[in-house]
């Protein structure tokens, strides 16, 4: 199985600073779509890590969430793709739970549901925390540059691939450079 | 003041008979309007149109134009002259602006002053003089899209001219317009009476044509055709199918009326009737008769163009030319029912839809793949909407379409029915193509809008993917009417569905198309193309700019949920409370604009202090309760009254409440309440913007 792992927000549709709080806010970066559909048709299983602090902030509740993940799926299958699975972090950084990115709960989530190991799969992200994770548990991380706040990558870092957005990052995982 | 009739009548060549009406009206609007700017007064005006003329008849036009005064202001008393009281050049110059010396020019006292000032009555000048020009400009003024030019001259106009006719009162005004001399002669029906008329007054016009046998007035021409055609067809007691659009057309192609009944064989009428209308109507200028059970019946009504000498031979001639039309039609007809709808695929591989975007095979395949994807909201059987979607053009590529482009559908709903496929499939051919045309009829069944609905989106999606998109009044492809028709069926129809999911599928489709090279934000582009069509629509049915304004502000990208939105603030702003309800919100968004953390506000009960604070609070949790789930079921304007009975407390709380205290925990508690507020109304709509 080829599984990879996504970043949500400023991955897959616009981060916002004002939260995504209902499926009206929820829009795709363009590209992303065909992105995903692109995957899918390589074979690919797609899975989502999350942050979603905005539940405990009292800003939206798990059902608007689900919601919005179901708009998100529709657009994914009418283009062609499909999400297989969305893992979510509902706590609020005050909490100190195990899953908040850059925490690797969520990865370990995925790791146990599809029962494979972390080792090289490719985890897509907007942020330097999301690239901190994915080195946590030996993924391959990849920065896309559709982030609100523009990922600052450390000096020592300068191997990790970046791409301009979800489009070009896929571009690059399927058709491989030979 | 002297006041006389005039008549301006251009003799021509046959006029383009679907524009006559409007060619008229337009030169006679032209004309009003170049008189009235001319101040030249007169009593009434009226325009005449045959396919050999157009005329405009002036009563009462007065033969000189007012006196008019001319006053122009110059420089101030004070600056005009020096302490000597010699001119200035300042006075000097405006003397010699206006033409006279500076003790031509007067002194205007007002209230601010004194100023010098040029006073001049001038004299109106004449019909005779104003009137040539005046019709040359209201002439090239008229909408021609292919002018003509003629013999050697440089002239341009629809239809060679032959003679123009210029007469005030018993004078002619010579002229030269559109390469005749103006004079009195006129002529009457090129066959019944081509001689010439000489017209001594204007007053001659209207009684010596009808002599030669022509009715130049297009009203009353079109009235005594349809009362030949009602009488004809009293006679074989039917009735006359009128379609007043071929009512006009057959007005303008004839100048002295006559309606002759005709017959055809009865063995035509097996045909469809649709089939036998478009051969005879649309082809043959025909009027067709049918029973008082709306059955075709096989007779028919010319409308000739003179009175005959030997009215058999001329109905023969019809008759005959008829029966050929119909014969093909039936030929076509035969042909076409040998063979399934399904063997047209062949065909349909061989023709182009558009260069980079396949054969019209490809479109009827991604037709399918969208009908099949609409099968489940619009509850339909998934195989039957795929079959629809392959269908969907075959028609096109028979030989009754062929030779009858308007039978498009029509023949495909014939065809399927024949052939034994299901009914609603036969009605989905022929209703994909509506609405035809805005305030046209939309599809009626279901399968009928699913294929509707594909093949705009399909239209939209593929042009788009072109780059063929829509610039000022440029629209070849009629993609602003498919987005219309789009969005019409999804309202009318009360389809919630996602704009952004049926253009996400459309373009999908076209996702393996190798000489297309897809922009990312394509989907963004065309929704937002769709979405301001909506806009628009919204705007000529009248619906107030802000309501839309209000609605659009959500983002909301499923047409029929925007609609439910427009109808609940509409409601909703006729209410007492509204005004004040919408300047509220207006205060609190600006109030909250201004606040650097936006997200963070956080309602905390025990820091409420004032009554009308806590009031306020409590409603709005009240009305938090009963509003959500009504609006999460889209019951908008239940939700919209209940947010407008906050009005009082909201009211009160502004009265009573300092909302930018210096305690700050107080004041971000405030702002949180107000945040409330305003998110509840969100919920709905961005009522702030009202005005």
């Amino acid at each position: 199985m080829k599984l990879i792992i996504l970043d949500r927000d400023g991955v897959i549709n616009y981060d916002s600073e004002h939260y995504i709080k209902s499926p009206a806010e929820w829009l795709p970066i363009p590209g992303s779509l065909e992105a995903l559909a692109k995957l899918t048709q390589a074979g690919w299983t797609i899975a989502i890590a999350t942050n979603q602090s905005g539940i405990a902030r009292g800003l939206y509740t798990h059902e608007i969430l689900a919601d919005i993940h179901t708009k998100m799926q529709t657009l994914v299958v009418a283009a062609g793709g499909k999400i297989d699975s969305i893992f979510y972090c509902p706590h609020h950084p005050d909490e100190h739970c195990h899953c908040r990115k850059p925490q690797p709960g969520l990865l370990e989530q995925i790791a146990a549901h599809y029962a494979v190991s972390l080792a090289g799969i490719p985890f897509i992200g907007d942020r330097w925390t999301d690239v901190e994770t994915a080195l946590a548990v030996g993924c391959s991380p990849i920065l896309v540059e559709t982030s609100l706040i523009k990922a600052q990558i450390p000096v020592t870092e300068q191997k990790i691939p970046v791409f301009t957005n979800l489009l070009q990052a896929v571009n690059g995982l399927v058709k491989p450079h030979w | 003041m002297l006041k006389q009739d005039l008549l301006f009548e251009i003799g021509c060549e046959e006029l383009p008979p679907k524009n006559l009406k409007r060619l008229a009206e337009t030169l006679a609007y032209n004309i009003q309007q170049a008189l009235q700017k001319a101040e030249l007064n007169f009593s009434a005006l009226q325009c005449f149109a045959t396919p050999r003329r157009l005329a405009v008849y002036i009563k009462e036009l007065a033969s000189v134009q007012p006196e008019r005064m001319i006053e122009r202001r110059g420089p101030a008393l004070a600056a005009a002259f020096d302490k000597e009281g010699h001119p200035t050049p300042a006075c000097q110059g405006f003397a010699k602006s206006c033409g006279v010396e500076v003790d031509e020019l007067i002194k205007q006292e007002t209230e601010k002053g004194a100023w010098l000032a040029f006073r001049q009555i001038q004299k109106g000048q004449n019909v005779h003089e104003l009137m040539p020009e005046l019709l040359q400009h209201a002439v090239m003024a008229l909408p021609i899209a292919k002018p003509m030019r003629w013999g050697s001259s440089e002239v341009q106009f629809v239809r060679p001219v032959h003679w123009v006719v210029l007469l005030y009162g018993n004078e002619v005004i010579p002229a030269a317009i559109l390469g005749q001399s103006t004079g009195r002669i006129s002529y009457g029906h090129r066959f019944l009476h081509p001689e010439a008329l000489k017209l001594d007054t204007p007053a001659d016009y209207l009684p010596s044509l009808r002599q030669a046998y022509v009715e130049p007035d297009f009203a009353k021409r079109r009235e005594l055709i349809r009362e030949q055609l009602l009488t004809l067809a009293k006679q074989c007691e039917a009735q006359v199918i009128i379609d007043e659009n071929l009512l006009n057309e057959v007005t303008s192609i004839v100048e002295w009326p006559t309606a002759l009944l005709c017959n055809f064989a009865a063995k035509f009428l097996t045909l469809p009737k649709e089939a036998i209308i478009t051969a005879l109507q649309s082809h043959q200028k025909c009027f067709m008769l049918a029973n008082q059970q709306d059955e075709l019946l096989p007779h028919f009504i010319t409308v000739s163009n003179l009175i005959s000498r030997d009215v058999a031979q001329v109905i023969q001639g019809n008759e005959r030319v008829v029966k050929a039309r119909l014969s093909d039609a039936d030929f076509f007809y035969q042909t076409d029912s040998q063979q399934p709808l399904e063997a047209y695929f062949t065909q349909l591989k061989q023709v182009v839809f558009q260069e980079k975007l396949g054969s019209l095979f490809h479109k009827a395949e991604r037709l399918a793949r969208l009908c099949t994807s609409l099968a489940e909201p619009l509850q339909l059987n998934k195989d039957l909407a795929k079959q629809a979607g392959m269908l969907a053009k075959t028609d096109l590529m028979t030989q009754m379409v062929g030779e009858f482009p308007e039978l498009q559908g029509i023949m495909g709903y014939y065809y399927a029915k024949q052939q034994g496929q299901p009914i609603e499939l036969a009605n989905a051919l022929q209703e994909q193509y509506l609405p035809r045309f805005s305030g046209d009829v939309l599809p009626e069944s279901s399968l009928g809008c699913a294929l509707a609905l594909a093949d705009r989106l399909d239209s939209l999606a593929g042009m788009f993917a072109v780059g063929e998109i829509p610039t000022g009044d440029k629209d070849p492809f009629g993609l602003r009417r498919a987005a219309v028709g789009l969005v019409r069926i999804l309202i009318e129809k009360q389809l919630p569905l996602d704009l952004m999911v049926l253009l996400t599928q459309a373009l999908a489709n076209y996702q393996t198309y190798p000489n297309l090279n897809l922009k990312p934000n394509l989907t963004e582009q065309l929704q937002g193309f769709v979405l301001e069509r909506l806009r628009a629509w919204y705007l000529e049915q009248g619906i107030a700019t802000d309501t839309v304004q209000a609605v659009f502000a959500k983002q909301i990208t499923i047409p029929y949920d925007i609609h439910l939105r427009i109808q609940a603030v509409q409601t909703f702003r006729v209410l007492p409370e509204a005004a004040a309800l919408a300047a509220a919100n207006k205060r609190v968004s600006n109030l909250l604009s201004k606040q650097q953390n936006q997200t963070n506000f956080i309602l905390n009960e025990a820091l409420l202090q004032e009554p009308a604070e806590y009031e306020l609070f409590k409603h709005l949790q009240a009305t938090q309760q009963q509003v959500e789930p009504l609006s999460a079921r889209a019951q908008y304007g239940q939700a919209m009254q209940l947010l407008a009975g906050l009005g009082k407390v909201v009211d009160e709380f502004f009265d009573k409440v300092m909302i930018m205290v210096e305690d700050e925990p107080v004041k971000q508690n405030r702002l949180a309440l107000l945040n409330h507020l305003r998110q509840l109304f969100l919920q709905v709509a961005d009522i702030s913007l009202l005005q």
